[in-house]
């Protein structure tokens, strides 16, 4: 495998006895768009934040980009660029002064990404009007798209996007997979993505690991799932869904001092 | 020096953003125009149908009662000393009770000779008409003042001293004697601008403090983005201090409109809060207002250390209630004895500012001074401490 942005090592997480994330091993490979699985609540947004360095593990260890997270979560900070699963904005500001906001956040200067934004807005669909309105006046599809614009638009080298194309129309969905895209091919950024989308999915991811009770029950390569579950079918909803099903009961949730 | 360097852009950016959320939001319509609207509706628009009617106040002056002493001569003469140029008062004399009675309604009645206590059976009797302002208010504090002394000493002694002898404000204190008369004149006005300001902003916090930002999802970001998170914390306490000025000055301007409206207006700002600038002068002004600053950014950084620690909904709700609970603990003591040092006081912060701006404009630099100095110091850098860590706790970010 080449060069890594994230290795875990037996990294788990305990919310009181409830064993959230279950020692885990995750590789994500530079440069590379991989995608986490699982079904609700099995630890994916945990272990996101794990990584961002706002949930400290219980066990184990994580490496971003040579950096040990778990042990100096300081140093992470202001390194990883993040849309969250619901979008995250100032409702009272208009979508400019949000994006004005996350800039100078990052002390990225406007005129540096100018031609970037203009791209993003041309490809998604945001007009003036819509940029200087406030927040709250934006359908849920226009915020998301804001949201992601927002986070793409960081010079960061690892992304962790959370849902990104949740409540679009097919139109920005499929504009954000390209950018998405575009994002790790052309610039070489590292993309955590977080979706149950099949579509974002298939297109995009290149790598999965799939969670179920907080367990790693698969990482690998997208052909490689295909191949070990829906060889038949070749289809990699159909494989993804034959792993929840036949880990599902696999996976016993520890209880902490039992 | 790259790190600080990002810090302080990122700083200047949260500081922006916080200021500008403050004043787009709603909310703070009533926090600037609130304090405004509040006094003038309380001072300024009742006036407009009353203010006008002048006083009379109703004095005993024939009955020398049983020393001697005319009593209602003496007022009459006090009065005219404090107000004689105000046209609004008239005094006028009465022989008996019953023509008191027959000219009710003329306004105040004074029962200043104490032969008359069979009246009621009790000493001191005020009887005070819906026509007053808070101007006749302040004169009426006074004719109490002058009238239990003059009690005091009858029922101590059983002799009325001559009323012209009388102290307005009353006479020093050995505490007073070592803190000096400027500080004697700045106690009163301190403690109440500092229990006053912090009662007034107690609400505007929910604006700033850190559940809209939990509620808005942008705590993650913020939090995953800024290198110092006690960024994050200054960055609100000083969009506090904005919004609780902001406020206390619409409440001066709400006071000063009200009272030139009910034509009571002092015509000096620093009146309001009981201030004289030509007795104390400027620098025991200034050192006023600098603590009084100083009890609220401990005030806010309180509430948000608080806040911050617990979970969100139960936060909003208590954290305030901290803050002014200890205003008012301190509040209500120091007016028991305003100059002494007040053992059980030595906990509550607002008394430390309080405390030490006394020993500074009294000009005392003792040990004191530095131990107060040092507690302060030492509890905003605890609280910003407890905010930041309060910030990042898992428990408050997600678990509620």
């Amino acid at each position: 495998m080449s060069e890594l942005m994230v290795q875990t090592t037996q990294l788990s997480k305990y919310f009181k006895t409830v064993l959230a994330v279950n020692k885990i091993d995750l590789e994500i490979p530079k440069g590379s768009i991989y995608a986490l699985l699982g079904p609700n609540g099995a630890g994916k947004t945990t272990t996101i934040r794990m990584l961002l360095g706002l949930l400290k593990p219980t066990e184990g260890q994580i490496l971003v980009n040579g950096i040990d997270v778990s042990s100096n979560p300081k140093e992470i900070r202001g390194k990883i660029g993040l849309l969250p699963q619901f979008s995250a904005a100032y409702y009272d500001l208009t979508s400019m002064q949000n994006i004005k906001f996350n800039l100078e956040l990052n002390d990225i200067k406007m005129e540096t990404v100018q031609p970037a934004l203009s791209d993003f807005f041309n490809r998604l669909e945001i007009t003036q009007e819509l940029l200087n309105k406030p927040f709250s006046k934006l359908s849920g599809g226009e915020q998301r798209a804001i949201c992601f614009i927002m986070s793409a638009i960081t010079d960061k080298d690892f992304l962790i996007l959370d849902e990104p194309t949740s409540g679009l129309d097919i139109a920005r969905a499929k504009y954000i997979r390209s950018i998405i895209k575009d994002l790790s091919e052309v610039q070489g950024k590292t993309i955590l993505l977080s979706s149950h989308i099949v579509s974002d999915l298939e297109e995009l991811a290149e790598y999965c690991g799939i969670l179920v009770k907080g367990k790693l029950v698969f990482q690998g390569k997208r052909d490689e799932i295909i191949e070990k579950y829906a060889p038949e079918t070749k289809d990699f909803e159909d494989a993804i869904v034959r792993v929840f099903n036949s880990k599902k009961n696999d996976v016993k949730t520890p209880l902490g001092g039992i | 020096m790259a790190k600080s360097n990002i810090s302080t852009k990122q700083f200047r950016a949260i500081l922006k953003k916080d200021l500008s959320m403050l004043f787009r939001k709603r909310v703070a319509i009533f926090v600037f125009g609130g304090p405004f609207i509040m006094m003038f509706i309380l001072l300024g628009l009742p006036s407009l149908f009353t203010s006008q009617q002048a006083i009379t106040l109703l004095v005993f002056s024939d009955d020398l009662g049983y020393t001697g002493v005319n009593i209602g001569d003496a007022i009459i003469g006090n009065i005219s000393l404090y107000y004689e140029n105000d046209d609004t008062i008239t005094v006028e004399e009465a022989d008996n009770f019953t023509e008191v009675q027959q000219t009710r309604a003329l306004g105040t009645y004074i029962p200043s000779n104490f032969s008359e206590l069979s009246f009621t059976g009790s000493p001191s009797i005020y009887t005070i008409d819906a026509t007053q302002s808070l101007f006749t208010s302040s004169l009426f504090t006074e004719i109490y003042t002058i009238a239990s002394k003059v009690m005091s000493n009858f029922v101590a002694n059983r002799s009325i001293p001559n009323i012209q002898s009388i102290q307005l404000p009353p006479t020093a204190l050995a505490e007073e004697e070592i803190l000096g008369p400027k500080a004697a004149a700045v106690a009163m006005p301190l403690s109440y601008m500092i229990f006053l300001l912090i009662a007034l902003n107690s609400g505007s916090y929910s604006i700033i403090g850190f559940a809209r930002e939990k509620r808005m999802r942008t705590m993650e970001i913020l939090l995953a983005y800024t290198h110092k998170h006690s960024l994050l914390v200054i960055s609100k306490v000083i969009t506090g201090l904005v919004a609780s000025l902001g406020s206390t000055l619409s409440y001066v301007l709400g006071i000063l409109v009200g009272t030139s409206l009910s034509g009571d207006a002092t015509g000096d700002l620093f009146d309001i809060f009981g201030l004289n600038f030509k007795t104390l002068g400027g620098g025991a002004i200034v050192l006023s207002f600098i603590f009084v600053v100083l009890a609220l950014l401990i005030s806010t950084l309180i509430t948000m250390a608080v806040d911050t620690n617990m979970a969100r909904e139960a936060a909003e709700r208590i954290s305030p209630l901290v803050s002014i609970g200890l205003a008012m603990f301190f509040y209500f003591i120091v007016l028991t004895s305003p100059l002494t040092v007040s053992t059980i006081l030595l906990i509550n912060p607002f008394y430390w500012c309080y405390r030490l701006c006394l020993l500074l404009v009294a000009g005392k630099f003792t040990t004191e001074v530095l131990i107060y100095f040092l507690l302060i110091a030492g509890l905003i850098f605890i609280l910003i401490q407890l905010a930041t860590r309060g910030i990042q706790k898992e428990k408050s970010l997600y678990l509620e």
